[in-house]
């Protein structure tokens, strides 16, 4: 019952309802289910977060150096190119 | 439930806890099941509705918001699926028989046993809030009975709170009335449809 409409007999005659609820069974039922999807996500999601940091980081920092070798490699020929010419 | 266990209970759905999410069911269900029951008047209706919004929940649990307000976030979801469901029956059952389905009709009498049993104002206020139209009985039990704020109410039914505000106002005067009509009206009081 909302306390701001307690003094309003009409509202308040609403608190005098029952709280109905499913059978002890259904219940249960209904939470063997959501626990089953809450471990289908959990695992899901699991992989991600169980990598170690370094993991994160190794493809991006292989990748950055292999452009910066190439890009240095690249400037260098042109350079020798450039001295031979 | 205090905001700090709600908060907490919150930050336990995100990271899939069993056990904040028993303790949410715990909490949340027969209130949620008491206002899809009521808003329907099925019982077959409300278990189906309240199995979807529990599932609902776990599989969008990682994508909850940190501050989620689960009362609200709940209520949302029972009114929106309700709502989708009653559009569906009335598209399936044709124009008809759909504008007969905008209004209240129950689905069967209150059985001599249930009016006994029942306590005298609990029946009355039973059948007065059963004659009222759903979009009326959906503002009562969610501010009155369940205790929500009109502002959560209104962001619970797609609405503005002074809307919900004038809404909750005449639901209020319909009610009023229904309560002052003759003891045995035609409204069930608990013999919900299957």
């Amino acid at each position: 019952m909302n306390s701001d409409y307690s003094d309003d007999p009409v509202l308040a005659a609403l608190s005098v309802l029952e709280v109905e609820d499913v059978s002890a069974g259904r219940a249960a039922g209904l939470r063997r289910r959501c626990h089953a999807v809450l471990s289908l996500e959990t695992t899901a999601s699991e992989p991600a977060h169980k990598w170690p940091g370094w993991r994160r980081w190794l493809a991006p920092a292989v990748a950055t150096a292999w452009s910066a070798i190439y890009v240095v490699e690249a400037i260098r020929r042109a350079l020798a190119f450039y001295r031979a010419s | 439930m205090d905001r700090t266990t709600e908060l907490r209970l919150v930050e336990g759905l995100r990271n899939g806890e069993p056990e904040a999410f028993d303790a949410v069911f715990e909490a949340y269900r027969a209130r949620v099941f008491a206002f899809l029951l009521r808003l329907s008047r099925q019982r077959t209706l409300a278990e189906d509705l309240l199995d979807e919004i529990w599932l609902r929940l776990v599989a969008n649990a990682r994508a909850l918001r940190p501050d989620t307000r689960l009362a609200p976030w709940l209520f949302t979801v029972a009114r929106n699926l309700y709502w989708s469901h009653r559009r569906s029956v009335i598209l399936e059952e044709g124009e008809n028989s759909g504008l007969l389905g905008l209004t209240f009709c129950p689905a069967n009498w209150p059985s001599p046993f249930d009016l006994a049993a029942a306590g005298e104002l609990e029946a009355r206020v039973e059948r007065a809030l059963a004659a009222l139209p759903p979009q009326q009985r959906e503002v009562l039990l969610l501010v009155a009975f369940e205790g929500l704020s009109p502002t959560q109410a209104a962001g619970v039914c797609g609405t503005t709170p002074e809307a919900t505000r004038q809404r909750l106002s005449r639901a209020r005067a319909a009610l009023a009335e229904a309560l002052e009509r003759p003891r045995f009206s035609r409204v069930p009081r608990r013999s919900y449809a299957t």
